[in-house]
């Protein structure tokens, strides 16, 4: 480990974001190579942390920590009773997200290099996405859930402020109906609505436990047992899920994602697929081996309470994944189809972890579900980072990203097309890239344990998520181009140059070997895992085993009959076009009605709004104009009205009067002394 | 502390003499007792780690009555002189921009030292009839510069907050002079002897008459009448000091006077369940108004009733978490709601527009002052990293300790209205910033630098708490010591 290095990869993000205005004054090319160069050290001091993690042992100061290793800086809070310190903490999971937000980071940070050359606020674009990446690094090694609460709310805001980054609302960067500064604010709110619980159930755990550390949690469990001896153990965990749930999309909060997409394309392949929205999951895969722990510790008496909480996350996640991606099926814009399938995806793992919690007794198939949610965590950022680059080099090209406006760019732009058709395969689950390990992996563990609702749940989506990719290709690259055949964006009608390519490459060469290092993952997750948790599962890598195991098992036939069934119609409506999909959908009322309810995302949206948004304004303002301008608050305020006004009159401004006044009081003064006889 | 308030006293004619001929650049001269104030009680940090400071001085002493003239200085009223004397200072330096164009700039400075006078008075006495002075020394003031200097219909609006702040005073005053003839002393460290004198039946009165006589100051629904009118119509470094530490001082009088007498009632089951519930109506009724209102400075107003009311919530809980939080929360709403007054200075001054539904677009022309607004909204809205939220946090960490029956009901509401505020705040940021650009409002730009530096100080003080906020709260706890005593925790 470099020295202090999980201090600095954050820390070094958040000063560069505030030295941008000063450097701009420079040279801009000095600003554009500190905000890259930076990302590019703090990921290179997350990656010097990967072989301590491997020994299982950090040296500092030649004194040796076992991982997990806290960091911990005293008395960082004062309270009554005892203070809150703050830290980092180097474990397994920390390191491993903290080098996926780095790399992947670093990668966008040079891509966008070109991507946002010439634009007009690029020190604000540079001041943010530091930010972002700092925040985010903190919120992933913060050693407590207050801590970790800062980074949460820190990616929100820059969340918030990158969304309306083109806060002047040009038409051209609208999402349906909506403006960039409306999505911001959207994502803001909504994503604050499950702060709220998290929030709640972080005060909570602090007055059970005395404690928010997460080593401290994992090693007294009185909490647990007073939290379900109150019968609050299993509200709280809820609670706790709002914020993932909030963070990551999933239903019922997953309705600010879409709208997300009004940002430039590089904010929404960094924050909102690869990044930010695996916040939730992130929290999800810290607290559940806590639970865990707890569960072994704690005994059969918290187990009914747990297991309900892992029911109801896995089931949100597996519900959300195919909610998601139904919408997807028919969404009219290229990122928006991504943002589905983002939210899609990120089912996939939350339900896939949920789903190990259920098997706190058997260690194995704990440890199995677990592993196969954070493998997929990692495929999915590197695909689908992949994707919304390649989604930003159509929309450089083309100057839209609606479906309608491309099709037949794979003659104008063949490396785009190339790297996109790589993520799409892995994002289908197409053997042997990399979406196809972590997913086959995800269905297999459902299946061999007979959680067959959830399997048929997942495999469904399985088959969409096919439908949709093809579709989205088949839409903007087969067919014949024809919109923009004289718009002024003709001359950009060509591959992207080398600081975009360069990037894309390495995501796609990312998604066709990343599958085959999952063993590796698999290795370096289980050397200090399994002192941690006490379980002895981990063996050294078999690697012929995995590949028969992968490619051998009769799930593969499942997972090729998905393909087959959904690649079927997509290639046949969108990509050779023999079956015009679009007399398809107006002939069958049946088809058309349901066209007509995924395009509206199932009505949610328009529900929520007419509820939340148009019910508290409403009901804002009927209190306003009967309660405070008219009601009660009205009479008080006229009593003093006319208390004011009768009272102003004996104030005259004249001198003569004011000496009456004096006269009389000091009368009346004289008068009561005598009266009383003082 | 007695020299402190001379020295401010020798200001006033001082600054009234240079203000006829320095004009609105007087603000510099009224700013540097202020500043030599707060220096002097920054030195003061060491006797408060060990529990504070008290002088007095004989006041007055007849064979009936003797009252000291005391001052106190601990943690809490410490934090409360310190915040005070901070925003004082850089409103007095906005001033000087903002009065530009305005008459009878000394006059305005003279009234403004009073003003500080009275609150700085009030936050260190140490006996009832003091504290009473001082704190009618801070509404003449205040009303006068109001009257004088605001906008619209300045004269009806500034009289409406004297009477309603008067009649409040009234109950005050009757329960003071209660207390004086019962115990016979006026002295706060004599108020656990009303315990003995008076019966329950008689504190619950008197709980009540403080309740509604510091509620008027603190502006607890349904007592904020005068509130969204005042704050909204007085010159915006006065909305800045109204809004940001003066209604605050109604909530140090309730820890400091009220607790001890009624701290047997006030510590039940029942009597924090009503408190707290009053607070929370007044969290949502002011974040509801909020949502719906034109005016930037309106909304701001209704965003304090709402922020009073998370200070409240914290105090009423009666518990240690619970009062620290709201300290520093007292703290923090100073250095926020400061700020944002002044970003609604600035539009006025620089645009002449507060109507946001004219507004819109300005982050472009304004980009400083733009960014200054989201730290500041963000801060109301509970963003950690800005210091609100440590202190949102203790007050909800108090809520879930205190012993009401429905605590965690009222907490998930408390909670809930943070999300209240994030919506208000949002919208209040998109309307006023975002957009397209209106198109009378292309010669806007940022403000000079006398009104853009203060702002930059709150913003930057407010990051710095909230990053690192035990450099605050080491100094609360010592004060914590005499709530321990009250409440007998």
């Amino acid at each position: 480990m470099l020295p202090y290095a999980p201090w600095l990869i954050w820390i070094i993000q958040f000063i560069v974001a505030f030295t941008h205005p000063i450097t701009e004054k420079i040279s801009h090319k000095l600003r554009d190579i500190i905000a890259v160069g930076s990302v590019l050290i703090s990921a290179i001091l997350s990656a010097s942390m990967i072989p301590d993690i491997l020994q299982g042992v950090i040296t500092l100061n030649i004194e040796k920590h076992h991982i997990p290793f806290d960091w911990r800086i005293n008395n960082w809070l004062p309270l009554p009773t005892e203070s809150i310190s703050v830290g980092v903490l180097v474990d397994p999971l920390s390191v491993f997200m903290a080098n996926i937000v780095a790399w992947i980071g670093f990668l966008i940070m040079v891509y966008s290099v070109e991507y946002m050359h010439g634009d007009e606020s690029i020190t604000r674009y540079w001041m943010l996405m530091n930010f972002f990446i700092g925040s985010m690094e903190l919120l992933v090694l913060a050693d407590n859930f207050l801590l970790m609460f800062f980074g949460w709310e820190g990616v929100g805001f820059a969340s918030y402020a990158l969304i309306g980054y083109y806060y002047k609302d040009e038409k051209k960067y609208w999402i349906g109906p909506y403006p960039p500064s409306h999505a911001g604010m959207k994502a803001f709110v909504v994503t604050r609505i499950g702060d709220v619980g998290l929030l709640i159930s972080i005060v909570v755990l602090y007055l059970y436990a005395g404690t928010l550390n997460f080593m401290d949690l994992s090693s007294d469990f009185t909490w647990i047992s007073s939290l379900a001896r109150d019968g609050i153990l299993t509200i709280t965990l809820i609670l706790l899920f709002l914020g993932p749930i909030g963070k990551s999309a999933q239903f019922p909060l997953h309705i600010w994602l879409p709208e997300a997409m009004a940002g430039p394309t590089t904010v929404s392949a960094l924050i909102h697929a690869a990044t930010m929205v695996k916040a939730g999951v992130y929290l999800i895969a810290r607290v559940t081996p806590i639970l865990y722990l707890a569960y072994y510790n704690v005994g059969d008496t918290i187990l009914t309470s747990l297991t309900t909480f892992f029911v109801i996350v896995a089931w949100i996640g597996g519900f959300t994944a195919f909610l998601a991606a139904t919408m997807g099926m028919v969404a009219d814009q290229i990122k928006k189809v991504l943002a589905y399938s983002t939210i899609s995806q990120l089912g996939y793992m939350i339900s896939i972890i949920g789903a190990a919690g259920l098997y706190l007794k058997e260690e194995h198939v704990f440890i199995e579900g677990y592993l196969a949610g954070i493998s997929h965590l990692y495929s999915h950022a590197i695909f689908k980072a992949l994707l919304f680059l390649s989604a930003g080099a159509i929309g450089h090209a083309i100057g839209s990203y609606l479906l309608k406006d491309a099709g037949g760019l794979k003659r104008y732009l063949p490396r785009t097309y190339l790297v996109m058709l790589i993520g799409l395969m892995a994002l289908s689950g197409v053997p042997p890239f990399n979406g196809f390990f972590s997913k086959d992996s995800i269905l297999h563990t459902l299946y061999v344990e007979g959680e067959t609702g959830l399997f048929m749940l997942l495999a469904i989506t399985a088959i969409i998520t096919v439908f949709y990719s093809f579709r989205l290709l088949g839409l903007t690259f087969f067919g014949e181009y024809h919109k923009y055949s004289n718009n002024p964006h003709e001359h950009h009608l060509h591959d992207p140059g080398a600081y975009m390519m360069i990037p894309l490459y390495i995501l796609a060469i990312g998604s066709v070997i990343g599958g085959f290092l999952i063993p590796y993952l698999h290795q370096y997750f289980l050397v200090s895992m399994s002192e941690y948790l006490k379980i002895h599962v981990y063996e050294s890598i078999d690697y012929s085993k995995f590949i028969i195991d992968t490619f051998g098992s009769p799930l593969v036939i499942v997972s090729i009959i998905i393909i087959i069934i959904g690649l079927y119609p997509s290639y046949k409506m969108y990509v050779k076009r023999t079956v015009d999909y679009k007399s398809l959908v107006s002939k069958s009322g049946l088809l058309r009605g349901l066209w007509t309810f995924l395009y509206n995302r199932w009505y949610i949206n328009s529900i929520y709004y007419k509820i939340f948004v148009d019910g508290s304004i409403y009901l804002s303002n009927i209190i306003f104009r009967y309660i405070e301008c008219n009601g009660s608050g009205k009479a008080i305020k006229d009593l003093y009205t006319r208390l004011s006004d009768s009272f102003r009159l004996v104030q005259t401004g004249y001198l003569r009067v004011n000496i009456i006044y004096i006269l009389l009081g000091l009368f009346l003064f004289i008068f009561l002394v005598m009266l009383l006889g003082v | 502390m007695l020299s402190l308030i001379i020295l401010l006293l020798c200001f006033t004619p001082i600054v009234y003499i240079l203000g006829k001929w320095l004009k609105a650049k007087c603000g510099y001269i009224t700013s540097i007792p202020i500043w030599v104030s707060l220096i002097f009680l920054i030195s003061l940090s060491r006797d408060v780690l060990n529990g504070g400071i008290y002088e007095a001085y004989t006041w007055i002493k007849t064979s009936y009555i003797s009252i000291t003239l005391g001052f106190l200085v601990d943690g809490i009223s410490y934090t409360i002189a310190a915040i005070i004397l901070f925003v004082t200072a850089l409103a007095s330096i906005y001033s000087v921009t903002y009065l530009e164009h305005e008459e009878g700039q000394e006059a305005y400075y003279t009234y403004y030292i009073l003003y500080v006078t009275g609150m700085l008075g009030a936050v260190t006495s140490t006996n009832l009839i003091q504290f009473f002075f001082f704190w009618e020394l801070m509404l003449v003031p205040s009303y006068l510069l109001i009257a004088g200097w605001g906008y619209g219909d300045k004269r009806r609006v500034a009289f409406k907050y004297f009477l309603y702040t008067q009649l409040g005073s009234i109950l005050i005053l009757l329960g003071i002079l209660y207390i004086g003839t019962v115990t016979g002393s006026f002295e706060f460290e004599d108020l656990w002897m009303t315990n003995v004198y008076l019966s329950n039946i008689e504190r619950v009165i008197l709980l009540s008459a403080f309740i509604i006589g510091f509620g008027v100051k603190m502006a607890i629904v349904p007592l904020h009448g005068w509130l969204p009118e005042a704050h909204a119509e007085a010159p915006t470094p006065i909305s800045v000091i109204l809004s940001g530490v003066m209604i605050e001082i109604g909530l140090y009088a309730l820890i400091r006077i009220v607790m001890p007498i009624v701290s047997i009632q006030w510590n039940t089951t029942i009597g924090t369940t009503i408190l707290m519930v009053l607070a929370i109506i007044s969290m949502m009724y002011g974040g509801l108004m909020a949502l719906v209102q034109d005016d930037v400075k309106r909304l701001l107003a209704y965003s304090s009733i709402s922020q009073m009311g998370y200070m409240f919530f914290g105090v009423a809980t009666a518990t240690l978490i619970g009062i620290e939080g709201s300290i520093f929360h007292i703290f923090n709403h100073g250095l926020l709601k400061g700020l944002l007054f002044m970003v609604a200075g600035v539009l006025i001054h620089q645009v002449g527009v507060r109507d946001m539904k004219k507004l819109g677009g300005l982050a472009y022309k304004m980009p400083l002052t733009a960014s200054l607004a989201i730290i500041g909204a963000m801060g109301i809205a509970g963003l950690p990293g800005i210091s609100s939220f440590i202190s949102e946090y203790l007050i909800f960490l108090g809520g879930y300790e205190s012993i009401s029956p429905h605590k965690y009901l009222l907490l998930a509401l408390a909670v809930l209205s943070t999300g209240i505020s994030a919506a208000y705040m949002t919208y209040f940021i998109k309307r006023i910033f975002f957009g397209s650009l209106n198109e009378s409002l292309t010669d806007a730009k940022d403000p000079p630098l006398p009104m853009l530096i203060p702002m930059f100080i709150l913003a930057i003080t407010s990051i710095i708490f909230g990053v690192y906020p035990s450099l605050l709260l080491n100094y609360v706890l010592p004060g914590l010591e005499y709530v321990k005593g009250v409440l007998g925790l």
